[in-house]
């Protein structure tokens, strides 16, 4: 007998139970596995919960004519309805949070205002309280560029509205294609845009959802002139329970994500600050430029909450440039509407505009720029011809455009540089500082579990895609122990790249040559231990720093026979043994095996680099210079205690198969 | 005693035969009240058939045997007498609509891309018949509730659950029939 998907049903059931939509979802995600098919139909079910005009929910009625009609419960339209003091005379707007009307207040004063109707079943009780709470800054903002709001409430059945000064304008980037604004014209509107952020901002007011709908613009008196609006108003409708975060605005199908900050899309999405409306900006900026969203996600919201957040916090933004370069055929109206043909725009995008816009947009808020005083100075400076801080890729975006460009079918080896690539940028800024080790520590340990993030959500993005793995991919990734280690792998990256970037010092702390190279070892050692992976891929990482080291020691500190540079050169030479490299591995044991006998005949670590050398030889086919060494080598070994290392070394070689000769 | 309180009662004593004898009765009762009730109105009204069956209980069947047996049984079979009600008025609105009365229908007048309730309706209909075959017990909740006008607490008594599953399983079944419904549409 067939049945509902029992499954399905379960998964569905305990989901709804779930009050915060990024928990829920984490848990049908996890409850699911590896059942695409099943997810996808559970998630439909979910989305399909906030559908307010399925047939269902409604009362239906027959009429005279024997028509089929429903009820809707609520009305909407609330032209004629008198609101706490204000009149509302007709219906002006209507946004995703709700519709806007034109309405008279007679007392205190007669003026015409705009009353905003919020559709959201929200709280209304804590809405009203919050926003009261916002009064005081709202009050002090002071700026032609800010719409001042006026006052809250709710209406008869409890919707939440507030009061705000009538302004008129369309939204910006509506306003600027329709009059074709060039280039300079939409950067100028902009500039005034973000003075009066930059004011709201200075009075200690986040606005936390701007998007073109919010800034109105119009033209007066031959000047253009943008109004923010909303100011107060998304802190106050941003509900505050644990766990619940700005995606409940996704999940309420509320405007579009294309410009919500990757932080909002968090669990923990309070922690926003003004890096967030600067992110906003730059997703505006954008879309004045290019006519296209960052991420196009409109067509997407629908359908899977999941992967928008996967999206907004993983998905590098294309430059503004390139995305121009490929609007040539389907959205010719751009280039019209800024009066460039498509390759004096891309070019003209090209370099400062990228670099800025991209600044903005940066995943990690604090890649972006820290005030908008600083966005808008680097804007000055394109349009003055001046050099742009931007123009220095965001390490960050740089490093998931790599990852994402080569996906799965990277070598462990091209992952581990473009890391290295990445975190260069972040050690040459370092300060050099010895008192600031332990800030650098914590900002490495940051960095690591970012990218731990980025690299499981990464994961999760290669499930959604299917995507067959390479032999790479399965071996790095299907293990669960593997990936919970990724952060360890990152740290040890991170470490690594200090030693080979800041010669003499680690974090910021003096270090001799012969440390640099041990801790590069450990840290190499480290790495290939928790990634598995062929040793030799791993071995190429210390080499450089070990190969300076020597260099160094060579030249300066120690001399050349110093018994701490033939430790070095034991190390390198068991590292080129190790990863097969036994030519590189002879010559460097040699070298080493010569300091050793020049210092002390009688010494372990002597005995140790005859061992290693043998056993390159051995390997290497020279098995009858390899066998020379056999009687010191045993000779040596009787007069070592039986519990020492060099015991399973030399088992080691005995076992070592003889190479072909060649 | 009407007919329709001795069928309830023959129903209860385990006649089988008079389950099938509920409905036709009770189909015809609703039929004619809500023919005679569109008609004498003043015009404009309409009717609302949850209602209507509430009504034809207190009617029928009284408060004089008011037990929650007998309410399991009439509103189990008002809920489909009114469901067949109401998709014979949607399937003739839809024969009009697709030709006899054509009408010249201006470009104007449409003002709604959405499908009409009476398409609306049979969609939910067909989708219904199929949970019906799947799962009867949800499909039965969601009849006493829509076409029966009972409160989810009410069937959750009729259909002998706890009142929170009764929730849950509407839940459930609401997403289920509106995915069954947008699928057939993509079709």
């Amino acid at each position: 007998m067939r049945t509902v998907d029992i499954r399905e049903q379960e998964i569905f059931l305990e989901a709804i139970e779930i009050a915060s939509p990024i928990a829920r979802l984490d848990y049908v995600f996890q409850a699911c596995g590896d059942n695409i098919n099943l997810r996808d139909r559970v998630q439909q079910l979910l989305s399909l919960q906030n559908n307010e005009s399925f047939i269902l929910d409604r009362e239906v009625t027959l009429d005279q004519a024997g028509n089929i009609r429903t009820d809707q419960s609520e009305v909407s339209d609330l032209t004629g309805v008198t609101v706490g003091k204000y009149h509302l005379v007709r219906q002006i707007g209507s946004g995703g949070m709700g519709d806007v009307y034109l309405a008279e207040q007679k007392e205190p004063i007669r003026r015409r205002v705009a009353v905003k109707v919020i559709k959201l079943g929200l709280d209304t009780k804590s809405f009203i309280a919050r926003f009261n709470a916002e009064r005081q800054a709202l009050a002090v903002m002071d700026h032609r560029g800010i719409t001042k709001v006026y006052d809250a409430g709710s209406t008869a059945t409890g919707r939440p509205y507030f009061v705000m000064e009538l302004v008129s304008g369309e939204d910006i980037t509506l306003f600027c294609d329709d009059s074709r604004l060039n280039l300079e014209q939409r950067l100028s509107i902009f500039g005034e845009l973000c003075k009066a952020i930059q004011h709201a901002h200075q009075k200690g007011l986040i606005h936390r959802d701007l998007k073109p709908s919010n800034i109105l613009v119009s033209k007066k008196d031959g000047e253009f002139v943008s109004k923010v609006i909303d100011f107060g108003v998304s802190k106050a409708t941003h509900s505050r329970v644990p766990g619940q975060t700005d995606l409940t605005r996704l999940a309420c199908m509320i405007g579009t994500p294309d410009y919500m900050s990757p932080e909002q899309t968090d669990t923990q999405g309070n922690d926003q600050d003004i890096r967030t409306d600067i992110y906003s900006l730059g997703a505006v900026l954008y879309e004045l430029l290019t006519g296209s969203t960052t991420f196009e996600l409109e067509g997407l919201k629908q359908k899977n909450l999941l992967s928008i957040r996967e999206i907004i916090q993983t998905r590098a933004v294309e430059a503004p440039s390139s995305r121009v370069a490929k609007l040539v055929d389907s959205k010719p109206q751009v280039f019209r509407d800024r009066g460039l043909e498509p390759k004096e725009l891309a070019s003209a995008l090209r370099g400062n505009l990228d670099a800025i816009v991209l600044k903005c947009l940066a995943k990690d808020r604090a890649e972006r720029y820290p005030s908008i005083a600083e966005l808008a100075a680097d804007l000055e400076r394109h349009m003055n011809g001046d050099h742009v801080t931007a123009v220095r890729p965001s390490p960050i975006a740089y490093y998931v455009r790599q990852f994402k460009k080569h996906k799965w079918l990277l070598s462990i080896s091209s992952a581990v540089v473009t890391l290295l690539l990445v975190i260069s940028f972040i050690s040459l800024r370092s300060a050099n500082n010895a008192t600031r080790f332990a800030e650098k520590a914590i900002e490495a340990e940051g960095l690591a579990k970012q990218r731990l993030n980025q690299l499981v959500v990464a994961r999760r993005d290669a499930q959604l895609e299917k995507s067959k793995s390479q032999s790479f991919e399965k071996r790095y990734w299907e293990k669960e122990h593997t990936y919970r280690n990724e952060g360890a792998v990152i740290a040890a990256i991170i470490d690594f790249n200090q030693l080979r970037l800041n010669p003499g010092e680690f974090y910021g702390i003096t270090i001799s040559p012969w440390l640099r190279s041990q801790l590069a070892i450990r840290f190499e050692n480290k790495i290939a231990y928790l990634v598995p992976v062929s040793k030799k891929d791993t071995s190429i990482l210390g080499d450089t720093v070990l190969l300076r080291s020597i260099e160094e020691m060579q030249r300066i500190e120690f001399g050349p026979t110093s018994e701490l540079l033939a430790e070095t050169l034991d190390l390198l030479g068991e590292k080129y043994l190790n990863s097969g490299r036994y030519d590189l591995a002879i010559d460097t044991l040699r070298n080493s095996l010569y300091i050793h006998t020049e210092n002390d005949k009688a010494s372990e670590q002597r005995l140790r680099a005859m061992i290693l050398l043998s056993k390159s030889l051995k390997l290497n086919g020279a098995s009858s210079e390899a066998e020379s060494y056999l009687p010191t080598i045993r000779r040596n070994l009787e007069k070592l205690p039986a519990d020492s290392r060099l015991h399973g070394l030399v088992s080691e070689l005995e076992a070592a198969e003889s190479g072909k000769s060649q | 005693m009407t007919d329709i309180t001795r069928i309830i009662q023959a129903v209860a004593a385990g006649e089988a035969s008079a389950t099938d004898d509920l409905m036709p009765v009770i189909y015809s009762d609703l039929k004619r009240l809500a023919t005679s009730k569109l008609a004498n109105e003043a015009s404009g009204h309409t009717l609302q058939p949850t209602a209507l069956v509430h009504e034809a209980y207190m009617r029928l069947v009284g408060s004089s045997s008011d037990s929650w047996q007998n309410r399991a049984h009439f509103f189990g079979a008002a809920a489909e007498a009114m469901r067949r009600i109401l998709i014979d008025h949607a399937r003739r609105k839809k024969r009009i609509k697709r030709g006899g009365n054509a009408k010249r229908v201006y470009l104007s007048d449409i003002t709604d891309i959405q499908p009409n309730e009476s398409e609306q309706l049979l969609a939910l209909d067909e989708a219904l018949s199929e949970l019906e075959l799947l799962d009867k017990k949800k499909a039965e909740l969601v009849k006493l509730k829509f076409f029966g006008g009972m409160k989810l607490s009410e069937a959750a008594k009729i259909l002998d659950i706890p009142s929170r599953t009764a929730d849950r399983y509407w839940a459930y079944a609401r997403a289920w029939l509106q995915r069954h419904v947008s699928e057939q549409d993509d079709e």
